[in-house]
């Protein structure tokens, strides 16, 4: 009960409120998007849906905020072995859409495991991080790897890119604030980025060099480079896209605009490329003003991971604002063109439930972290201090 | 330990920010790429996916002659297009009922459905039966429209085809005046466009524009539709008297230079152009290059006159060749003409005389009055592809090429080209161009644009082009071109046989039958080149060709209501005169005209008009011949034209029998045995046989 009131009293507003402004927003441009898909007796069919995620998400938002974060440790293990599990069952026996594995049927729902194995991943890896007392030798990061790499594994072969590259996002979000040294850093993200992209060159270049991905998955690649090169087959969503992103001008044509039937060439208008749908009807200002919020919501996040009082706060922050930050730059990025394909939801403005219920998760985690935030005159006794290791400082051992 | 955020994370903080707003900067950079630089291009391309097109056809202006007669005009008819989105859910029943009901082959079909296109003709101008089996299965056809489109008819058949030309399924103009006014005539077309979605449904309340099309001009010609039927009738009947490969006939108007008539066999039907061989399409006295022989002979004739190498009071003698550079040269006549004046060289043809006008000539002065009369160059008739006369180079031309140019073999030239050198002789000396399209008129009716007689130059001096006329005026009076005569009008013309040359040889026993000439002398009205292409057997162009100028000149001069410039001196018993046309006269008319001509009458039957006359028109016998006409009830078409009788008063019954025997068709509306209160086309009005006339009874 003092719990609640703790969280009820230190509320971070501004969170919340990008989360109701955003996830408001976007059922006017679902409603718009799904004109034509929707059934004829129900045109609002997906916003109704989407509106019951919006209130199972605040709930959501409520049941993590309440738990005491320090709790989470207790959890992890639950969390980390069970969303394995569930990975390994939608590969076995899951719902296959668009040529992948990817839903298991929940009664009328059909839920996304790998979804919620980014809120799983974020809470385990930040408990297993906390435990560690250094992270400047490689063999330290063996195991936070090795980790994040067993489910990451799983989700590539649903096969599913996008929620593999959130999962790289957030291990390279959390390891960056949890200390691991510059050039470490380096050396495994940029680095791993090129060495995939040599590989990937290698692979086109001598088709007998063997390579983990589907072809549709190289396909989107070569096609971001030049979507022109199949404009109706697989460069065909980059082309509307564009399209429909650039007939939104600087104001935009309105929501739901009369003609909002022409979304209807963009496949997953309402969902993975809800932001070509925001460029056409809120324009360039609209598009600007939506990503400022975004950023509003990433400064406030790591605010948060600093308010932190102990080092595990501060992970769990920084899992949650490195998975926004990829979800927004990479939802926003293939819908201008800018990033190849990849499903990534928008936070918040994608239709989906699964989605955003794992959205809603980040948010409590937020919350939760915000309101036990340190205060000068309360500190408990027994938390490791959130103690970063100086990249500067050399440990021999 | 410590209580504030340790350093590194504020700046490690600090970088992830930085890092996601520059990010976000890029990301706005790329918007504005998109949505300001590219947008209007993306615009468009979306307004293309977005929208689609179905064409309206515009309406094709219509061909009409100098007074107003349509000639080449547009229908509606309906082409069925299909959406191949809304198709393909039962794509292959779909395609197995099309190619039924059009009798299209089902793969070519089902080809087409399967496109991923917005839209795709299926047929185009499908017949009213077909029109009907579509509307019928509406219901098993989901995706498949028609739409009205205009489509091109030729009322009068193959009247001027070669002239007219033709258009292709898009109406657009291939051959002809067709195409060389395609601009004018074309109209713009229009569309109605309907957006659509993905599914290929078209949105509802969407936006739908539909662009009006813009119906084309009228283009309204030289041409006479009459004078072109009678030179139609004149080709035909060449054609079946002398078997010869083509006949082309070309009428002017020597003062403007307008086209009357173009006529040629073989032609074809633009209705129906594709049933016919590619060389049937050419307008032959524009696009072939032929050696003129002997009707090119006014030419030299004006050139010697003008310059002053030759005058009235020259003398020839004509030994019945004439040998240059040690060839020696026949004369047609074999014995030769003996002494002539220049008058006598003219109307006996002599060639002899002429080679030696061309050799007083010159070179240089052959060659400017060659260029002076426009045959070096093309004429610029609007038609297409107008053929270049060949000569020898000026510089290489030796004196017996000259000489044989003199009388016309060597050099080639078009006909037209020659007609219009001749009409310049007939309107005084004045080259004019020669044309077909006179002028273009709006759809209303109002001139838009007037397409003026263009005078060329002056090629000689007026009274030279009179002595000239004078000349060839003999030559029918008295010389070659006898048959060409038309009894009470002074007629100027040049008979002409050529050797036809095959591969740079002469070919043996192959000729060019023509006459070239014009009337009435003075002030001539209308000029004309006739042109037999191989006839078989008589083969002079005084026998084969002038026959056929003298018949159609009179007709055409009549036609046109130019009256006798000559009092017709009833011929003398026994000389030769030209039978003249009694048919489908009534018996007081053919007496008055017969005598006229010095022939006695006598008739044969019963009847209130003349069927048939013993002696052919056109025919040569001597005055006081007895011609034997029968009459009969049934008036035999001239010419292909009927007047219209009154049907008003008439019973229904009445009607249909009497324009039976009229060569009229009559669509009857109402009770036949009530009497006619209306008909269609008034009384006197003068119609095609076949033609129907709609005729109405009282209730």
């Amino acid at each position: 009960m003092e719990e609640n009131n703790r969280v009820i009293r230190n509320l971070d507003y501004i969170s919340l409120a990008v989360m109701y402004l955003t996830s408001g927003l976007s059922l006017f441009l679902i409603a718009g998007a799904t004109q034509t898909i929707a059934p004829a007796s129900d045109p609002l069919y997906f916003v109704k849906r989407q509106i019951i995620w919006i209130v199972l998400g605040t709930v959501a938002v409520a049941v993590i905020a309440a738990i005491p974060y320090a709790r989470f440790r207790q959890l992890s293990p639950v969390l980390y072995w069970g969303s394995i599990a569930l990975l390994a069952y939608v590969l076995v026996k899951g719902h296959t859409t668009l040529g992948a594995q990817r839903w298991i049927n929940v009664g009328p729902f059909q839920l996304q495991p790998s979804e919620f194995a980014k809120i799983a991943v974020v809470i385990t890896l930040a408990t297993h991080l906390s435990r560690k007392e250094r992270l400047d030798r490689w063999r330290d990061l063996i195991s936070p790897l090795i980790h994040v790499g067993i489910p990451m594994l799983l989700i590539l072969k649903q096969p599913d890119l996008g929620t593999t590259l959130v999962f790289v996002a957030i291990t390279a979000g959390m390891f960056y604030l949890a200390g691991v040294p510059a050039l470490k850093m380096l050396l495994m993200f940029p680095g791993g980025l090129l060495a995939m992209i040599g590989w990937i060159y290698l692979h086109l270049r001598f088709p007998q060099v063997w390579i983990p991905m589907h072809q549709y998955q190289l396909n989107r690649l070569i096609i971001f480079l030049n979507p022109n090169k199949d404009p109706l087959g697989a460069g065909f969503n980059v082309i509307q896209s564009r399209i429909a992103v650039g007939t939104g001008g600087l104001w935009g044509t309105g929501i739901g605009a009369a003609h909002a039937s022409q979304l209807s060439f963009l496949p997953e208008s309402y969902t993975d490329f809800i932001f070509a749908v925001i460029g056409k009807e809120l324009g360039f200002v609209g598009s600007m003003a939506i990503l400022a919020v975004y950023l509003l919501l990433i400064a406030r996040g790591l605010f948060i991971a600093v308010q932190a009082k102990d080092r595990y706060g501060t992970l769990l922050a920084a899992g949650v604002v490195a998975m926004f930050s990829f979800h927004v730059l990479e939802s926003a990025g293939m819908a201008s063109g800018i990033m190849p394909v990849a499903g990534v939801p928008l936070p918040f403005m994608s239709y989906g439930g699964s989605a955003f219920l794992t959205d809603a998760a980040g948010i409590g985690i937020l919350i939760n972290v915000y309101a036990r935030r340190k205060a000068h005159s309360y500190r408990t006794a027994g938390e490791v201090p959130a103690v970063l290791y100086s990249t500067k400082r050399k440990v021999n051992p | 330990m410590n209580d504030r955020p340790p350093l590194l994370l504020k700046r490690r903080n600090f970088i992830i920010l930085l890092l996601i707003g520059l990010a976000d900067v890029a990301l706005g950079g790329r918007l504005v790429i998109i949505q300001a630089v590219q947008g209007p291009h993306l615009k468009s391309l979306a307004d293309n996916i977005h929208f689609r097109s179905v064409p309206l056809a515009p309406f094709r202006g219509n061909i009409v002659d100098r007074r107003g007669r349509l000639l080449a005009g547009s229908h509606h008819a309906f082409s069925a297009y299909a959406i191949p989105l809304q198709a393909r859910p039962q794509l292959s029943r779909e395609a197995a009922l099309l190619s039924r009901l059009l009798g299209m082959p089902e793969t070519r079909i089902f080809a087409r459905l399967g496109r991923r296109q917005g839209f795709v003709w299926i047929k185009r101008r499908l017949t009213g039966q077909e029109v009907g089996a579509i509307r019928g299965h509406k219901g098993s056809l989901p995706g498949v429209y028609l739409v009205a489109e205009t489509a091109r008819y030729y009322p009068e058949g193959s009247l001027a085809a070669p002239v007219l030309g033709f258009t292709g399924i898009d109406n657009q103009g291939l051959a002809g005046l067709e195409l060389v006014y395609n601009r004018y005539l074309a109209g713009r077309g229009g569309s109605i466009q309907e957006e659509y979605d993905a599914t290929g449904q078209v949105v509802h309340f969407a936006r739908q524009r539909v662009v009006e099309p813009q119906p084309g001009d009228t283009l309204e010609l030289s041409l006479d539709e009459k004078i072109q039927w009678m030179s139609e009738l004149a080709c035909e009947q060449t054609m079946m008297a002398t078997s010869a490969k083509s006949v082309s006939i070309v009428v002017m108007h020597p003062q403007t230079g307008g086209i009357l008539a173009m006529a040629q066999r073989p032609t074809f039907d633009p209705n129906q152009f594709r049933d016919y061989p590619p060389s049937h399409y050419r307008a032959l006295a524009v696009t072939d290059a032929v050696p003129p022989g002997s009707i090119f002979k006014p030419v030299t004739l004006a050139a010697a006159l003008a310059e002053g190498t030759t005058g009235t009071s020259s003398r020839f003698f004509c030994p019945g060749f004439m040998s240059v550079l040690g060839r020696r040269v026949n004369c047609w006549r074999p014995e030769g003409h003996g002494h002539e004046s220049l008058a006598d060289v003219v109307k006996n043809s002599c060639n002899v005389g002429f080679m030696k006008l061309g050799l007083a000539l010159g070179v240089e002065r052959f060659y400017r009055y060659l260029e002076t009369f426009g045959l070096t160059r093309r004429t610029g008739i609007d038609l297409p592809g107008e053929a270049l006369g060949i000569f020898p180079p000026a510089a290489r031309v030796t004196l017996l090429d000259l000489a044989v140019m003199a009388f016309g073999q060597t050099l080639t030239v078009t006909p037209i080209g020659l007609l219009t050198a001749v009409s310049a002789i007939a309107n005084g000396g004045s080259l004019m161009k020669p044309h077909v399209g006179r002028r273009v008129l709006s759809p209303a009716g109002e001139g838009v644009r007037r397409l003026e007689p263009q005078p060329i130059r002056q090629v000689i001096a007026a009274p030279v082009a009179e002595l000239v006329q004078r000349m060839m005026q003999r030559v029918v009076s008295s010389g070659t071109g006898k048959l060409a005569r038309v009894p009470g009008y002074g007629v100027a013309g040049k008979t002409g046989t050529s050797q036809k040359v095959v591969d740079g040889r002469i070919a043996q026993g192959t000729y060019i039958a023509s006459f070239v000439g014009f009337a009435p002398v003075p002030n001539p009205q209308v000029a004309m080149l006739v042109s037999v292409d191989e006839p078989q057997g008589a083969y002079y162009g005084g026998q084969v060709a002038a026959p056929v100028f003298g018949r159609l000149m009179r007709d055409i001069l009549r036609y046109l209501g130019i009256g006798p410039t000559e009092p017709a001196a009833p011929p003398g018993p026994g000389e030769p005169v030209m039978v003249p046309n009694l048919v489908n006269l009534n018996p007081a008319q053919a007496l008055q005209d017969a005598e006229a001509f010095g022939f006695p009458v006598q008739f044969k039957g019963q009847g209130d008009v003349v069927v048939e006359q013993s002696i052919e028109y056109g025919g040569w016998r001597p005055a006081g011949t007895v011609l034997t006409l029968r009459l009969g009830r049934r008036s035999r078409v001239y010419l292909d034209w009927v007047s219209v009788p009154r049907f008003v008063g008439l019973t229904g019954q009445q009607a249909v029998s009497l324009a039976a025997t009229l060569g009229i068709n009559v669509r009857l509306i109402g009770n036949p045995r009530r009497r006619v209160n209306r008909q269609a086309l008034s009384t006197g009005t003068e119609v095609r046989s076949g033609t129907p006339v709609t005729v109405w009874t009282g209730a």
